[in-house]
């Protein structure tokens, strides 16, 4: 035995002894070679607290986000991929329990101070959400928006403001003829650009898109997310996107992480997830999405779990066609299939020790 | 029991503490106006039953007026007056209001336009001599009183009704029910009324407050309640016309203290109430407060 | 006179057969008995719906004097559209929002009048309002769940109102009834979910119970108002399988209001894509998706995301957005979005406006200005004249001859530009309408189809 598996032995001990529940999750992900990590989570676990009860909105999640990747999370409503967006931007209402490691490019988000966050959100993270009204000021013209939010993080003269204002509407494909308009004015899809916009002119790292294009018609939709690839490339962007909609998912992501009670439960390149999804609630998911070759209608039967009152196993058992009496015992651990495809499932991992055993 | 739990967790918060408060004071008005009989040693009517001017002590316990009324017994009794007015008032205003705002926003047209107008023009008149003007062609008396009262609160129900429902009919439930062949009444009975009744109950303790000063105002001025009837605002005035022409504002202190006091306490138990209630059944008001 | 007694005696026969078919509205063997009315050996189906020419314009804004004088401006919602729904089809009416499907959906049930146009439901016309007696038979499913159950009834009230309405049913019989529905849209157990409040329910639940209220009176004709395009993506494919299943059973006729392509191919069997108030193409479900005639179906088509990343990449959009009805474009409404225009599909001033608009920070940069601030272009349009006075600047003048030079189909339905002192006229050339073309059993308005 040499010393580099000892030393994991270790670790895993400890981890063991710490309480963790996942021993895998523990260790030390070496990052993906020659790509710059933006953020990265370990271990990380929300927990709202009520006087009744604890919901578990997001447990012990492991993630990566690189420069130009866009990560998709993505899983039914009230799966905590909501939750999880706002933990990574440290937005959760004061009094939830956060435990674990955020790192934002070197810098622990957790410990961050309130201004020092907001300065961060600001800036180097960009946020846009599914109602973009609710971020625009009705009473100000989109040209106030830009000299506003570029005043308050450095010293630039209006017209300087307005100038870049321009650029970056044009650069989202609004005229900047319409920098005098007002925000009802636009469109819902020409709001939602605005607000990509106004994101970009502090040249962010990271892009968070909760649900971003989810009220959108489809031509919107696909101009939208179109907007958003070309920027990824053209600004080496990490994008965090979180939706229910798999086939937005597809269309624009590299790493695709699939929420499920709380839990990671698979995350992979898109093309893994997408043509070799190992978790049966993927497989599920991906059969239930309505497309163009779609000839027979099918889904998950069942709801899912209360996140107030998790079972005690793998959260997706009770839907599960292939579950045996593990799976509602204990929360199965990470079983890797590659370097980027990680997936917590029983029987997988079952299927994997049977594959080293015979070897 | 769990709507028990979630009660007891509202009460806790700010507007649960303003409700249970606010409602103390009304309950313990009530009270008053309830026992009174039992609470009040003397006839709050009857010439004389101390001599004038007493200081308070322990018969007398809230003094007596120039005339020998004994103080005690007409701010008791006094309650009973006052929230029998402004329940008599707030129910004519509600019964007369919100129908009128229910129709007027949900029928719209002409009926709305020609409501609109009256209730705004009722609306802009100043609230005290719309009163003295209602109460002066009424006369004095305690449904009278009422009466002239209730004018002045008509168009706010109306008001409120009519917003309301101009939004509400314009939710998609309103237009199932027209998909349903449901007719305007019965959309108005079944869609519109309950949603639109929740902020009944919050302008109801919100105007019993305001009511109650322009009852005391109207009294005041000589309208409304009149003389021997106990009334507090009565009382204030005929001190103050006594302190007029004496000069003896320091010694008769009692006499305006008194029955003042018991109007701003009442006042403050229907605000609270009011706003309290108003936090809790208007929720959009409520989360965005969180 | 004879005939038409013997008419009005068939029509009453009918309806008295329909009520006696609603009243057994609950019990499976309706679709049985229903064929009975209709005499076999008909393999032609009948004409549920149709609807001709049909308008629907809402005034918007304007100021207290166009109030005042009723000359506020006009959104043309729906402008002149027409089709035929036939018994037992679905039949999928589609288009972005703002292409006026949903107005469509609600005058054709009544509950906005037409300002134009005719809607016949089984040969009667029902345009100047639904008649009580068929409000049961025609009903809607909306499309936002939580919006369309009132907040202060509960399942079961909600359910039962439409009994109210329209039947003497005594209690024992409605509630039968109300929890008959229940479980056949799958609210069980409906004697815990009756007497919960539409917000004890989830959306999915919530969206049952909409079906359940218009299904209880016994409808053959249901709007379907994208019934499931604010549910949960898992929770979608169970409610499209619900609508389906009760189509089956009781013989429903669907007109489904959609902007997701890719249900609309799994469930219609017929399809009309709607823009800007306007049918562009109409015509069977399976030749439309197959080969797609008009450029914007086709635009919708590739707009639906792919659920594989191997295969989702750049597709040729339309540009922009649908712009808002009030003055719709000339020509064809499409063009100037269309990924291939011609220079005959109604080029107007406008659009030479928005390109203008849209080049403004290139433009004001050719100029040595910086910012749109510093380069202000007037733009004045003569619309009677389709021309466009823009002040004479350089830049403007490369940017209408690059047009020209490169052929653009906008470059190309220039007609004159006259360059003056100040300023420059650029006139168009005059629209030409854009007919209807007849392809096999479909309809496209497309000049470059109606070429080909």
């Amino acid at each position: 035995m040499n010393v580099e598996a000892v030393k994991i032995e270790a670790v895993k001990a400890e981890a063991v002894k710490a309480g963790a529940r996942n021993v895998e999750a523990a260790t030390v992900e070496p990052s993906e070679f020659g790509k710059e990590t933006v953020l990265s989570a370990r271990n990380l676990s929300t927990y709202y607290r009520t006087k009744r009860r604890v919901v578990k909105a997001c447990e012990a999640v492991n993630l990566d986000l690189y420069r130009g990747e866009v990560y998709s999370l993505v899983g039914e409503s009230a799966c905590g991929k909501s939750t999880l967006g706002a933990t990574l931007m440290n937005l959760v209402p004061d009094g939830t329990e956060v435990t674990g490691e955020i790192v934002f490019r070197g810098r622990n988000v957790l410990t961050l101070s309130k201004e020092e966050l907001r300065r961060l959100r600001g800036t180097e993270i960009a946020l846009i959400f599914q109602d973009p009204m609710t971020r625009l000021d009705p009473l100000m013209t989109i040209e106030k928006h830009f000299v506003e939010a570029l005043q308050s993080h450095e010293p630039i003269s209006r017209r300087e403001a307005a100038l870049r204002g321009a650029r970056a509407l044009d650069a989202v494909g609004v005229p900047p003829s319409r920098l005098r308009d007002y925000p009802h004015q636009f469109s819902g899809g020409m709001r939602q650009r605005i607000m990509i916009a106004l994101a970009l002119v502090f040249e962010p790292v990271l892009l968070v898109s909760d649900e971003a294009t989810t009220s959108l018609d489809v031509v919107v939709q696909a101009q939208i997310l179109h907007l958003m690839r070309s920027l990824k490339d053209r600004y080496g962007l990490a994008i965090l996107n979180i939706t229910h909609d798999l086939g937005v998912v597809a269309e624009i992501s590299d790493k695709v992480g699939v929420m499920y009670g709380g839990h990671v439960v698979e995350q992979g390149t898109a093309l893994e997830v997408f043509h070799r999804p190992a978790h049966p609630y993927t497989g599920g998911l991906l059969n239930s999405v309505v497309h163009m070759g779609t000839t027979q209608l099918s889904w998950i039967d069942g709801m899912p779990p209360d996140l107030g009152s998790p079972p005690p196993g793998c959260p997706y058992a009770d839907r599960c066609d292939l579950e045996s009496a593990e799976c509602h015992r204990s929360f199965p651990p990470e079983s890797r299939l590659s370097a980027t495809h990680r997936v917590h499932c029983h029987r997988v991992a079952a299927g994997l020790a049977q594959g080293r055993d015979a070897q | 029991m769990r709507v028990w739990t979630r009660l007891k967790d509202e009460l806790l918060t700010v507007s649960g503490a303003r409700i249970l408060i606010g409602g103390a004071i009304v309950l313990f008005y009530a009270f008053l106006a309830v026992f009174a009989p039992a609470l009040a040693p003397f006839d709050p009517e009857e010439l004389g039953v101390g001599p004038p001017l007493q200081l308070p002590d322990s018969t007398y316990r809230f003094g007596t007026t120039y005339l020998g009324y004994d103080l005690f017994s007409r701010t008791v009794y006094g309650t009973r007056i006052a929230l029998t007015v402004v329940f008599l008032a707030s129910t004519m205003a509600l019964l007369a209001g919100v129908p009128l705002g229910l129709f007027s926003g949900y029928l719209g047209g002409w009926f709305d336009r020609v409501a609109v107008l009256i209730m705004d023009s009722v609306y802009s008149f100043p609230d005290l001599i719309l009163a003295v003007v209602v109460a002066a062609v009424l006369g004095g008396g305690v449904v009278n009183a009422a009466i002239a009262v209730s004018v002045i609160y008509v168009p706010q129900y109306f008001r409120v009704t009519r917003n309301h429902t101009l939004s509400v009919r314009e939710e998609t439930f309103v237009e199932a029910a027209r998909a349903l062949g449901a007719s305007k009444l019965d959309t108005i009975r079944r869609y519109i009324f309950p949603n639109v009744s929740q902020s009944i109950p919050v302008i109801l303790t919100l105007n019993s407050a305001d009511a109650i000063l322009t009852l005391a105002g109207l009294s005041f001025l000589g309208f409304g309640i009149t003389p021997p009837k106990p009334f507090w605002g009565l009382d204030i005035s005929q001190a103050w016309r006594y302190l007029t022409l004496t000069k003896e504002y320091p010694q008769v202190w009692w006499w305006t203290a008194i029955p003042g006091f018991a109007i701003v306490v009442l006042i403050i138990g229907f605000t609270l109430l009011g706003e309290g209630l108003n936090d809790i059944l208007n929720p959009q008001l409520r989360d965005s407060k969180r | 006179m004879t005939c038409g007694r013997t008419n009005a005696g068939r029509d009453q026969t009918v309806l008295r057969n329909q009520a006696v078919l609603w009243d057994e509205s609950i019990s499976r063997d309706k679709s049985v008995s229903r064929d009975k009315s209709v005499p076999r050996g008909d393999s032609v189906p009948r004409d549920k719906i149709v609807v001709r020419g049909l308008r629907k314009y809402f005034p918007v804004g304007g100021t207290l004097l166009d109030r005042i004088l009723g000359t506020q401006p006009l959104v043309k919602a729906v402008d002149g559209v027409g089709f035929t729904i036939r018994d037992g089809e679905v039949f999928g009416l589609l288009g972005e929002s703002g292409s006026g499907k949903t107005t469509v959906g609600r005058v054709v049930l009544g509950l906005e009048p037409a300002t134009d146009g005719e809607v016949l439901y089984e040969g009667r016309p029902i345009t100047s309002g639904l008649p009580r007696s068929l409000r049961r038979s025609l009903q809607i499913i909306f499309q936002d769940p939580h919006a369309s159950l009132n907040p202060a009834m509960t399942i079961f009230q909600g359910i039962e109102h439409g009994l109210l309405i329209h039947s003497s049913l005594n209690r024992a019989e409605r509630r039968e009834r109300v929890y008959a529905i229940m479980e056949k849209v799958g609210l069980v157990p409906p004697e815990v979910l009756a007497h919960a409040y539409p917000s004890g329910l989830s959306g999915g639940q919530r969206q049952r119970a909409v079906i359940a209220r218009a299904m209880i009176l016994g409808p053959d004709f249901v709007v379907a108002d994208e019934p499931v395009s604010m549910l949960d993506m898992s929770i979608r494919a169970r409610i499209l399988k619900l609508l389906l299943d009760l189509k089956d059973e009781f013989g429903l006729t669907y007109l489904f209001i959609t902007h997701d392509l890719a249900t609309a191919k799994l469930i219609c069997s017929h399809v009309g894509v709607m823009y800007l108030g306007q049918l562009v193409e109409v015509g069977p479900a399976r030749a439309i998706f197959e080969e797609p005639l008009h450029p914007y179906t086709r635009a919708l088509i590739q707009a639906v995301p792919v659920p594989d990343p191997a295969r989702a990449r750049d597709k040729a959009l339309p540009h922009g957005e649908i712009p808002d009805g009030i003055r719709p474009p000339s020509g064809c409404r499409f063009h100037p979005r269309c990924p291939e225009p011609m220079p005959e599909c109604g080029w107007e001033p406008r659009d030479l406006q928005d390109l203008i608009d849209r080049r403004l920070l290139e433009l004001a940069e050719a100029q040595g200005r910086t910012g749109p601030a510093g380069f202000d272009v007037r733009m004045v349009e003569d619309e009677a004249n389709h021309s466009l006075m823009v002040a004479n600047k350089p830049a403007l003048l490369r940017l209408i001859d690059a047009e020209r030079d490169r052929e653009t189909p906008l470059g190309r339905a220039i007609e004159s530009v006259e360059v003056g002192q100040r300023s420059v006229k650029v006139r168009f050339r005059k629209p030409v309408p854009i007919p209807d073309v007849s392809i096999g059993d479909r309809t496209v308005r497309c000049l470059r189809v109606a070429r080909d």
